[in-house]
């Protein structure tokens, strides 16, 4: 962790802080987390159950419990891909192959190798013009195979 | 109401469960996850039922009853889905890894003989261990994840060191936060406090004990009860090949139900260290002579009959233990009554809650826990003043604990934030010595606010004008003063404890052992008596009493001021009663309590003094004095299961059999009179104490023919109106009898002073604050206050006999960070901390546990020698020692001043901090 | 020159479908007004621009940013009232879509928005419930349960705290109506949640949304404050607070006592009922769990009175419903019609047949756990109790059509999948037999299996679906099973036995 993240660190958790008879919130608070630092590093959870008056364990139940929350920092951009019905229906699975190979050629290339992170998605709401892609915030509707190089060349 | 269970009806109340209910009618229904403790959960699935007009298979430990429902808890549809979950678990474990007893009897039971899913790559439990606990282990590859650790962890105990970890297959339960740090075993490093709930639940051996991996399952259990603390666990130790080698809390233990803490649980192996003492030794200039227990009992009657023919029997005075049983304590005062002839006996209760019991005794009239343990499920707000039970009387603790999780206010009023405290909704961190002028502002609010119970003051009580007129002054803003609290902490706490309907106090030595202890009790009363707060369920004033039987040895005459019972030495009636029953009649004039025996052995007054499992010479305060005082005595015979700091004094020392080595019945803080029973055989035909009493008085002249403990039961009855319905065959059913038990068909009393006191009325004391006996000055700028730690006991010597030494290895000083900083101390750098009577060596660590300005400390280990820097300030009625307020200066130390080798122990010293 | 006033959606699908390459295109030409607006929810036909005629609204599918001199110049519109996906259609719910900018209150308004809760003030708590108790309003968040049955139990329930919850977790693939109403008509849903809350006493509700839907909870988000501001959420005596509150990609917390563990910010995971929310939900507080569409749905009942909700559809199924088409159809999107109409209807008219060059396999229905429907079993009526007799769920209204190319192991295996990597882990045969199951597809899909392994799959089955504890492992059998029952000869011809046979 950087100084700026340590000192953003600081800030969440002040405002994270349970006033009574407000409950300590577990999932809000590493969700804040990070949304600041990007994901919630192991090292931080002493200190955030510590904010919260919960226990470790508490912290790393709810933490290990979502898939949405990461321990690991993820890359610069983040491709999210949808594997929901509707989305495999329309050949969603192709996509998350091109996509798959797209990056891995980019990640051979050391200087660019933090620049994405591939993740399965459950469906995203976006049946009706699936297949879908989620990159960063934007949704990307009927993604064909073909389309993923031009795609992710907009995501430096 | 009614149902149907598998063709039989079958009575059940509203709120069970199927299953409950099934239990209750002796149908048992194969089960795994559900617990008698725990809230409904339904994980494992194997208590499926079909029930009439109802589609599907409801897991019965979760499915409420209805009148008349029919149920059926067996079909060949339930017994198929039954044998495919048990099969699911056996697809799960490891290989090789032996699936463990319960599992394996139930895969029989349903018919598993195969496992289908064996083909292919196939999933598996992770294989891992954790053993980092010292007294269990944790195997993952048995675990079905059935979270009843973990809710153990949440529901009974409190303390969430436990969590489920993971999701879907993957979920599986885990301590602390290790597993994402990428360690598999971090029960060391969570804040897991050992208490052993979650082993105790776990269904399939998963957790076990250490010493059942180790030395193999009991063969036999044997009802018992703790020799710790005064919550009374009931435990059926675990034998195997005449070995203790589990103890296992007991569901239907009426003061734990089926919990425990740390030491009751893990602490007793100490019973086996190999330095128990197990032949009587007699002093040879610096050395031990082993000697034959004949002439050791000689010696001591020889001794005992010079001395009481050379200067009268009032050189002769003893200390009871509170650690050991009511019989032993009957039998020790019998002795010095009839045998010596004098009341010089009193017992380690001086030290502790002998403030609790002037202070009670002025005002109710009796002087125990007006209300029982079970109360704290009844109380509408709890109050805990002065006390750590989390710490120090866990099992209730931990009934707080639940008690809030359910909703009901706490409020906690100590200088220190302990874990209560922390969790509390109002903490009154007030500076220590300040009760009294907190507790009279309470007052103060009350009445101003018009929350007195008149009725009850006007039936029940007398005296309290005086009480009004001097609370009248005592106004928050003048206590916010005084206290440090700020005045609308106290006007919130008083409305709360004022208005709840049933306000349970409870008290510790933050109390009593202060210069003016007994005020802060008798303050105490007046707050309840005010508020009507007693005589009533959820209610009451109730000293968290220490020991055992500290209780027990002060009922049962221990005390130079009482006899058994409480019963007045000028009791003509009594005075008879003795004489016919014991043959002798009952010295009336008042005997030492323990600081006079000092005093009289300095002044060369107290020739032998006879001392039973208390180690003066570490726990009494203002070490110099006793130790002076005990080199001064001609004769002292010292009783212990070890050597210890008294037995440096000593000219002859006698082995103790310990609580699991004989019989006899122990007192616990509800007034509670439990069986504890022997389990194994006392090493090297050790003589329990009550022998020794019978044989050195049958030497001195008076026999004391008792084959059993139940017979000196039999004549304490006899003596004492209290106690007169006590008998070990109604003692052995398994609840036990609080006292006072006056017929042999009264049921005991759970709840004392319902329609009168002892005295008719109880009675308003007013008291006013008065400082404690030392304030800091500039030399002395820092207050110490002592008491416990969760993991060590009193003097330490058992709890440091067990591997509670991998927890924590030394008394350590705990100090603000922001004096840390100012005073530039590094955590578990060493200091000295000075008095005007001494000085002691510590580890300090950094801890916001205590204000700035404020220490704190533990008094267990003999080596920190903290009692030396205490003065002999006490009670003025109750010569309860201020254990709680020394004014103290912290050096760093030089480093050639220190044992190099002792500093390298320090520097790994091992400490853990309830927080 | 004069400036063209064009409507555009700026829902999530319609911007994917190219809204924004529109508006990007587009911003900063003099030549047309942009109005964002709500999404018809004919996805297909996005994204679409419609503009004012004199004849009512035209308007252009699939546009491209080329097209717009097209648009300025009124050539080649369709009016929307002849948009025959649209025509066909009975829209109460979502009757605003494509007319108004969602976080345009007044529009809401003039449109008719607030009347219901203007009829809920006027009525007691009792009476609220009696209203919705004659609609015959069921759950639309799957399990269907009558929702004034609920309402009530929370109502009598004395407690000085009750909260209303809506689901909006919108799990299912296949489903996105819920997301549309947050982001389409977001006063809708508040709407509906405060007449709940006059109706059982509740001071404090939250909407509880998926972590997949940002642009909902900024929506949501919006609205909340505007409402505030507009002294809408205070009544009489009566302040209503209401909060959005994100989840984290945790199919289960969509199952209401997971979606409270959730809320309190625990570990989502099931908790055996009783007591049911009602009783005892939200920090143990009387709580009502219910469908952000059930929710969207309460306004025009009130307003319309419950008569007239319980004179549409089916009989034990009134109302409309909003059924949403993805997968391989010609015409994915929203429908909104009452009860009733057959799936191969449904499919026909509004999905207007399969993509091009693709030929039907199956149909699944509500959700992940919903039955697959081969042809053959196309002619059931889309209502809770013929699906229910059928051993199927209408769900949450999700319709997923399955091409020719389709393989039908596959699909079981990623069923199974979602299950395990979905299952909260609490009860044995979900945690485990789910991985189970998986992995007994996954040995067939590699040619390894025999007929035994598809007698274990449906015992397996048949013991998850009899003993878990919640619906995700209890129906994760569902459409595993129906692929086999359906589909027999895909599974044998995989199986190893029947290969070296031949
Ligand atoms: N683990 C463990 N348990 C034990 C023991 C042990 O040694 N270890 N010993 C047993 C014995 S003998 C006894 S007597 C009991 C004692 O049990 P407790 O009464 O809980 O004992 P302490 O920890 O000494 O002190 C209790 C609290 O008093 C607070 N205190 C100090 N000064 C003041 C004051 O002026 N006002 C108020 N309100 N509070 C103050 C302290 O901060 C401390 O938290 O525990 C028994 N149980
Ligand atoms: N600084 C400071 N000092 C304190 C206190 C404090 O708060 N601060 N608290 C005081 C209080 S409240 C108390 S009660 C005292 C307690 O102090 P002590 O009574 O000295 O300590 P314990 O560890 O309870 O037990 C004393 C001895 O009894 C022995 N023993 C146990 N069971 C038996 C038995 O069955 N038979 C025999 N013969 N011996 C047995 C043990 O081996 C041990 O050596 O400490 C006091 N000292
Ligand atoms: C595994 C599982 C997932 C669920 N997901 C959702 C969901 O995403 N949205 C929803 O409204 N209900 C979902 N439910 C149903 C809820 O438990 C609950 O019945 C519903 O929210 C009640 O609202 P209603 O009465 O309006 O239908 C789910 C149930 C299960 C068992
Ligand atoms: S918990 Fe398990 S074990 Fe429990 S009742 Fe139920 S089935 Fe049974
Ligand atoms: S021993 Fe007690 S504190 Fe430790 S994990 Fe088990 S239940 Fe929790
Ligand atoms: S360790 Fe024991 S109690 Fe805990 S989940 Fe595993 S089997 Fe259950
Ligand atoms: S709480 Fe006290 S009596 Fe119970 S096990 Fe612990 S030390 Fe023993
Ligand atoms: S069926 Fe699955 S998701 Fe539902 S409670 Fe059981 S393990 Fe959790
Ligand atoms: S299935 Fe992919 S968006 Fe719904
Ligand atoms: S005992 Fe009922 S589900 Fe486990
Ligand atoms: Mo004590």
């Amino acid at each position: 962790m950087t100084t700026r993240h340590k000192t953003q660190l600081a800030e969440t958790l002040k405002t994270g802080r349970p006033v009574p008879p407000d409950k300590p919130n577990i999932l809000k608070t590493l969700l804040t987390v990070q949304s600041t630092l990007g994901h919630v590093p192991a090292n931080v959870i002493s200190q955030i159950a510590q904010v919260l008056g919960v226990t470790d364990a508490q912290v790393a139940g709810v933490l290990s419990y979502y898939p949405d929350l990461r321990t690991q920092s993820p890359g610069r951009h983040l491709i999210r891909v949808c594997t929901g019905e509707s989305c495999t229906a329309n050949h969603g699975g192709l996509v998350l192959r091109a996509i798959q190979d797209c990056v891995r050629n980019v990640i051979g290339d050391s200087a660019q190798s933090e620049r994405f992170t591939v993740e399965r998605m459950s469906c995203a709401g976006n049946c009706a013009v699936s297949p879908t892609v989620m990159i960063d915030g934007d949704f990307c509707g009927r993604v064909s195979p073909s389309d993923v190089s031009s795609l992710l060349e907009r995501y430096r | 109401m009614n149902l149907q269970i598998n063709g039989r009806t079958v009575t059940a109340e509203a709120g069970d469960t199927i299953y409950m209910a099934a239990r209750k009618a002796g149908i048992s229904i194969p089960s795994l996850c559900v617990s008698q403790q725990l809230a409904p959960f339904g994980s494992c699935r194997l208590c499926i039922c079909e029930i009439d007009g109802q589609s599907g298979t409801p897991a019965s430990c979760t499915t409420p009853v209805r009148p008349d429902m029919v149920v059926r808890t067996e079909s060949d549809r339930l017994r198929r889905h039954r044998h495919n979950i048990v099969e699911l678990y056996m697809s799960e474990q490891p290989e090789g890894s032996e699936s463990s007893g319960p599992l394996r009897e139930l895969a029989l039971a349903c018919g598993v003989n195969r496992v289908r899913y064996s083909v292919g790559a196939h999933m598996k439990r992770a294989a891992v261990r954790d053993d980092s606990n010292p007294f269990f282990t944790f195997d993952n590859a048995a675990c079905i994840s059935c979270a009843r650790c973990v809710r153990a962890c949440d529901e009974i105990q409190g303390t969430h060191a436990l969590t489920m970890f993971g999701r879907g297959f993957a979920a599986r339960p885990a301590a602390g936060a290790g597993l994402l740090m990428g360690e598999t075993a971090s029960f060391a490093t969570s804040n897991c406090v050992s208490c052993g709930a979650c082993v105790k639940e776990c269904p399939t051996g998963a957790l076990v004990e250490k010493t059942v991996l180790e030395q193999g399952s009991p063969t036999r259990m044997v009802r018992t009860t703790c020799a710790y603390c005064g919550v009374g666990c009931a435990f059926d130790a675990g034998v195997r090949d005449g070995r203790v080698v589990q103890m296992l809390p007991a569901d239907d233990g009426p003061s734990n139900q089926g919990h425990a803490c740390m030491k009751g649980r893990f602490g007793w192996t100490y019973n086996d260290a190999p330095d128990r003492l197990r032949v009587p030794l007699l002093r040879r200039g610096n050395d031990w002579e082993e000697i034959s227990w004949d002439s050791a009992l000689d010696r001591v009657a020889q001794e005992f009959t010079r001395i009481k023919g050379a200067h009268g029997p009032d050189a002769l005075a003893t200390i009871s233990s509170s650690r050991g049983t009511n019989e032993e304590n009957y039998l020790f005062g019998k002795f010095m009554r009839c045998v010596i002839g004098t009341n010089h006996i009193d017992n380690c209760a001086r030290v502790c809650h002998s403030a609790t019991v002037t202070g009670m005794m002025e005002t109710l009239g009796a002087s125990a826990a007006t209300n029982s343990i079970q109360d704290l499920d009844r109380a509408h707000l709890i109050m805990v003043v002065g006390a750590n039970p989390t710490e120090s009387h866990p099992v209730v603790g931990a009934k707080i604990k639940q008690a809030h999780r359910r909703g009901v206010p706490v409020i906690v009023i100590d200088p220190r934030r302990t874990e209560l405290a922390r969790l509390a909704d109002l903490h009154l961190q007030l500076r220590p010595g300040s009760n009294v002028a907190l507790l009279n502002a309470m007052g103060h609010v009350l009445v101003k606010e018009g929350l007195l119970d008149q009725a009850f003051i006007a039936a029940r009580t007398e005296g309290i004008d005086d009480w009004l007129k001097t609370v009248s002054d005592c106004t928050p803003d003048a206590a916010e003063a005084i206290t440090g609290v700020p005045a609308h902490l106290i006007s919130q706490a008083a409305r709360l404890y004022g208005s709840s309907g049933a306000s349970f106090c409870c008290h510790g030595l933050g109390v009593t052992e202060h210069r003016w202890g007994s005020h802060g009790v008798i303050a105490l009363c007046n707050l309840a008596l005010a508020t009507g707060n007693i005589g009533k369920p959820g209610t009451g004033i109730n000293p968290l009493r220490g020991q055992n039987n500290v209780q027990g040895a002060s009922d049962m005459g221990c005390l130079p001021t009482y006899f058994a019972g409480y019963q007045s030495l000028d009791d003509p009636k009594l005075a008879l009663l003795h004489q016919t029953i014991t043959g002798r009649p009952l010295p009336t004039k008042r005997g030492m309590k323990t600081p006079d025996m000092w005093d009289a052995a300095i002044a060369g007054r107290l020739k032998g003094l006879w001392i039973i499992g208390y180690d003066v010479a570490q726990t009494d305060p203002n070490l110099k004095k006793v130790h002076e005082a005990l080199k001064q005595v001609e004769f002292l015979v010292v009783q212990d299961l070890f050597l210890s700091e008294t037995t440096k004094f000593a000219h002859l020392v006698l082995p103790g059999a310990s609580f699991i080595e004989k019989d006899g019945t122990f007192t616990n803080l509800e007034r509670r009179i439990q069986r504890i029973r022997k389990v194994v055989e006392p090493p090297h035909g050790i003589l329990p104490d009550w022998r020794v009493v019978c044989e050195v008085s049958t030497r001195m002249g008076y026999p004391m023919p008792y084959r059993h403990p139940s017979e000196i039961m039999d004549e304490i009855a006899k003596l004492t109106p209290m106690f007169a319905g006590l008998s070990y065959d109604r003692l052995d059913q398994h609840a036990g009898l609080q006292w006072p038990v006056p017929t042999a068909t009264h049921e005991g009393t759970a709840l004392m002073h319902q329609e009168t006191f002892p005295k008719g009325k109880a009675r308003f004391v007013a008291v006013e604050y008065l400082p404690p006996g030392e304030a800091p000055t500039d030399d002395y700028p820092f207050v110490l206050t002592t008491g416990r730690i969760l993991q060590h006991y009193n003097c330490g010597a058992q709890t440091r006999r067990t591997d509670i030494l991998e927890l924590v290895d030394t008394d350590v000083l705990e100090m603000h960070p922001s004096d840390m900083k100012e005073l530039h101390l590094r955590d578990g750098e060493i200091v000295r901390v000075v008095s005007t009577r001494g000085d002691a060596l510590l580890p300090v660590v950094g801890s916001e546990r205590v204000l700035p300005g404020h220490l704190f400390t533990s008094f267990h280990f003999p080596a920190s020698t903290v009692n030396a820097l205490l003065s002999s300030s006490a009670d003025e009625s109750s010569k309860c020692p201020e254990y709680k307020v020394s004014a103290v200066r912290v050096e760093p130390v030089e480093r050639d001043e220190l044992d190099p080798e002792d500093e390298a122990e320090m520097g790994h010293m091992r400490r853990q901090l309830i927080t | 020159m004069t400036t063209t006033r064009c409507y555009l959606a700026n829902d999530t699908s319609s911007r994917a479908a190219g809204a924004e390459r529109l508006a990007e295109a587009w911003s900063g030409r003099p030549e047309i007004q942009l109005i964002r607006t709500s999404s018809r929810g004919a996805f297909f036909l996005e994204p679409m621009v419609e503009r004012d005629t004199p004849k009512g609204r035209e308007a252009w599918f699939n546009v491209a940013p080329d097209d717009l001199p097209l648009i300025v110049g009124g050539v080649g519109g369709t009016p929307v009232a002849e948009i025959p996906f649209l025509q066909q259609q009975t829209r109460f719910t979502f009757a605003n879509f494509g007319m108004t900018e969602p976080l345009a209150l007044d529009e809401y308004q003039s449109r008719g928005g607030l009347k219901g809760l203007a009829a809920a003030r006027s009525l007691s708590p009792e009476a609220i419930v009696e209203e919705l108790r004659i609609s015959r309003l069921r759950g639309r968040g799957g399990a269907a349960f009558p929702v004034w049955k609920k309402w009530q139990v929370a109502q009598q329930t004395k407690s000085e705290q009750k909260y209303v919850v809506a689901n909006a977790d919108e799990g299912d693939a296949g489903t996105y109506c819920d997301r549309m109403i947050m982001e389409g008509d977001p006063f809708r849903l508040i709407e509906g949640m405060f007449i709940c809350a006059r109706a059982i006493g509740a001071t404090r509700g939250y909407i509880y949304c998926r972590y997949e839907y940002p642009a909902a909870a900024r929506a949501m988000r919006f609205a909340i404050q505007k409402a505030r501001e507009e002294d809408l959420l205070d009544c009489d005596d009566y302040p209503f607070d209401l909060e959005v509150v994100i989840g984290a990609g945790s199919y289960v917390c969509g199952e209401e006592t997971a979606l409270l563990e959730s809320l309190e910010g625990r570990r989502g995971v099931v908790l055996a009922k009783p007591p049911y929310p009602a009783e005892s939900g939200l920090y143990g507080k009387p709580t009502i769990v219910s469908n952000v569409l059930t929710f969207a749905t309460i306004p025009s009942i009130l307003a319309r009175g419950g008569a007239w909700h319980a004179s549409l559809g089916t009989e034990d199924s009134r109302g409309t419903m909003a059924l949403q088409l993805g997968g391989r159809v010609k015409q994915p999107g929203l429908v909104e019609i009452p009860f009733g109409l057959t799936l191969r209807d449904v499919l026909d008219r509004f999905g207007g047949g399969m993509a091009p060059g693709s030929r039907f396999k199956a149909v699944q229905v509500g959700g992940p756990l919903g039955s697959l429907f081969p042809e053959s079993k196309l002619d059931i009526p889309v209502c809770y109790d013929a699906f229910a007799k059928a051993g199927a769920i209408l769900g949450h209204g999700g319709i997923v059509a399955y091409d020719d190319e389709t393989n039908m192991v596959e699909l079981a295996r990623h069923f199974m999948a979602f299950t395990a990597d979905e299952s909260c882990g609490k009860c044995t045969p979900c945690r485990i037999g789910s991985v189970r199951g998986r992995e007994i597809l996954e040995h067939i899909q590699a040619g390894e299996g025999t007929a035994e392994s598809l007698n274990l799959l449906r015992e397996l089955g048949e013991t998850m679906k009899a003993t878990s504890l919640c619906a995700l492992g209890g129906r994760a059998s569902y459409p595993v099973l129906t692929a086999m029952e359906h589909f027999p000869n895909e599974f044998r011809s995989k199986l190893s036995a029947f290969s070296s046979q031949q």
